[in-house]
């Protein structure tokens, strides 16, 4: 359960480079992060569980068509530039349409981050971080452009969540 | 302004219209389709659902692998449904086993298929089907134009929520749930997990009930046809994980002559193989068909809210599916509540048992119909041959025959009307197009 603080969530698959959201959580855990609650998620629909009791919202994903393979982009919500983003299935909601939705009932905040405003019984302010990626296929590794962006992106993440968190 | 009506005395000649009506990616369905529709001179000729997203060989891979892992494999077919995967395919390996579950294990594994129910039915009642009731382009819009379909969202997403805590507790984990094994479970759950479920299904279960007057009461378009039904029945309790395969049409076999009544076949315009009863004829599989053949078992409470929506069962209106899919979330919610009160963990988490070599088929209620696996095992455990038949390929066949009945009385309509009444269609059987690889565009072709 998410009780406050901050939550990062990692979306993404087992396949290519679509992976590295899930790669991200999984080398933070080693990682000493207090009052920093970390989760994998393979559809962004599930981000709508997670929302209630937390101030802020980090997510990771990979994206298409925020740069050369392996651009590492930090943005914070609403991003005009990814209405475009489409999600894996048609079924599924891609991650801008679900924070819109979120946004539509409340549920996230669209104010700047660095309102100094008290947070209590407001909804999270979200953040995501994106690794541009071209390589989804079923079954394959990181590709070479990622996974040299991998430590990189650790490191920025890391940063910004202690340098807030402090 | 000058006519743009070109004179007819110049036209060519040509010996017949053609018309094509291509609904290019379906929306608010599960995977890549197409839907094409061919008008040769007024006249409707074919309606062709071509699954294009790519087969996905599930059960080739499985073959050499021990049976352990079908669970855990087969799983991967569907991110809605993965439970359905993992019940058929356990129930399926633990016939060859021998393998018989005691109550508790049994009751553990209806409370998970409960969980998978309420969130895969919740997600497609109001985030991909109503929509269409109310004449949005999406949920998101909705939500957005007034005020009362916010908060109608709002609560179906703390709907969604108990489902998957169900799903997340018992499944280990919130993405390709890991906990189910052949024999039970790896981890069985704490009577505390268990009561912190309980309260988030009693804090939603007035809104569940709720949700079959709200569904019962949109307005449906009009089309009723002469269906044959399948599901599983149960002797007493509504099926998911157990019973005889009956339909409409007073087929009542056991699950071990599925093959002897139905079959899959390659239709040449679809990567998905579609279905039909071997004497001929298609059939209907789904939320629809479970209640219109099992209502009599629901819980009371579930049994009174559908007598009290006014609807005459058996319904016969594919439209109306979400009724029935409102129905059977009152009805998980209900059992789910059911089986944690009366949860006495069990001694050991699974029932162990020797491998040996063997065949056998079992079917389990998916959310979205009946789900197939036969498998045979060779004396070391590894899976020989493996045949997965999902729901979604079951019904592919009466989707085409429906949209033939719809698309006659359509066709002085504009493309723009047809593709939009034909999607809607479709989309309410909540077709999973990554299951029926193992589905939508649309295109309509006028000559």
């Amino acid at each position: 359960m998410t009780d406050a603080g901050t939550l990062l969530v990692g979306l993404g698959s087992p396949h290519g480079d679509d992976r590295i959201g899930w790669l991200v959580i999984e080398r933070l855990r080693s990682m000493p992060l207090d009052g920093i609650t970390l989760r994998q998620a393979r559809s962004p629909l599930d981000l709508l569980d997670w929302l209630e009791g937390i101030e802020r919202l980090v997510v990771c994903d990979a994206a298409r068509g925020t740069g050369p393979p392996g651009r590492t982009r930090h943005w914070v919500w609403p991003v005009a530039e990814l209405d475009a983003w489409q999600g894996s299935g048609s079924h599924d909601f891609s991650l801008p349409q679900v924070l819109e939705l979120a946004e539509h009932l409340g549920l996230v905040h669209t104010g700047s981050i660095n309102d100094s405003e008290s947070h209590a019984n407001k909804p999270p302010r979200v953040e995501l971080w994106t690794v541009e990626g071209h390589n989804d296929n079923p079954g394959e590794c990181l590709s070479t452009e990622v996974e040299a962006a991998l430590p990189g992106l650790l490191q920025s993440i890391e940063i910004s969540l202690k340098g807030r968190e402090g | 302004m000058p006519d743009a009506t070109p004179d007819p005395s110049s036209r060519q000649p040509i010996p017949s219209q053609v018309r094509t009506i291509q609904v290019g990616a379906i929306a608010r369905v599960e995977g890549e389709g197409k839907l094409t529709i061919h008008v040769r001179d007024g006249q409707l000729q074919d309606v062709q659902l071509r699954v294009f997203e790519a087969p996905r060989f599930f059960e080739a891979l499985l073959r050499g692998r021990s049976l352990y892992e079908a669970p855990d494999i087969t799983a991967r077919i569907c991110g809605i449904c993965p439970i359905a995967y993992q019940m058929s395919a356990c129930h399926a390996l633990e016939q060859i086993l021998g393998i018989e579950l005691p109550p508790a294990l049994r009751a553990l594994r209806r409370l998970i298929y409960c969980g998978e129910w309420i969130e895969s039915h919740t997600l497609h009642m109001f985030l991909l089907h109503a929509p269409d009731f109310f004449g949005y382009e999406s949920a998101i819009a909705m939500a957005q134009a007034r005020p009362e379909y916010a908060d109608l969202v709002r609560k179906s997403l703390q709907l969604k929520k108990a489902g998957n805590a169900i799903v997340t507790r018992l499944g280990g984990r919130e993405i390709h749930p890991i906990n189910v094994r052949v024999g039970g479970f790896y981890r069985l759950p704490t009577r505390a997990e268990l009561h912190k479920l309980a309260e988030q299904l009693s804090a939603v279960r007035e809104f569940a009930r709720e949700t079959v007057r709200w569904s019962a009461a949109l307005d449906f378009p009009q089309l009723e046809r002469d269906y044959e039904f399948v599901s599983l029945r149960h002797s007493d309790e509504y099926p998911m994980n157990e019973g005889r395969i009956v339909s409409s049409r007073g087929l009542d076999i056991a699950m071990g002559e599925f093959s002897d009544h139905f079959e899959e076949y390659q239709a040449p315009h679809s990567n998905a193989l579609q279905s039909r009863r071997k004497a001929g004829g298609t059939y209907f599989v789904g939320p629809l068909a479970r209640w219109n053949l099992n209502h009599d078992l629901a819980h009371d409470a579930v049994r009174q809210a559908a007598d009290e929506t006014g609807i005459i069962w058996p319904c016969r209106n594919p439209h109306m599916s979400i009724v029935a899919r409102s129905l059977e979330v009152f009805y998980a919610v209900e059992e789910a509540l059911r089986v944690i009160a009366q949860y006495e963990p069990p001694e050991q988490p699974f029932v162990a048992c020797p491998i040996r070599a063997g065949e056998a088929a079992w079917i389990t209620e998916a959310p979205r119909g009946i789900l197939y696996h036969r498998y045979e095992t060779d004396d070391e455990g590894r899976i020989v041959h493996a045949d997965i038949n999902a729901p979604t390929s079951q019904n592919q066949r009466q989707m085409e025959e429906d949209l033939l009945d719809l698309l006659a009385g359509l066709l002085e309509q504009n493309d723009e009307e047809i593709a939009w009444q034909s999607e809607r269609l479709v989309r309410s059987y909540d077709p999973c197009i990554s299951c029926a690889t193992h589905f939508l565009q649309v295109e309509v072709k006028r000559s």
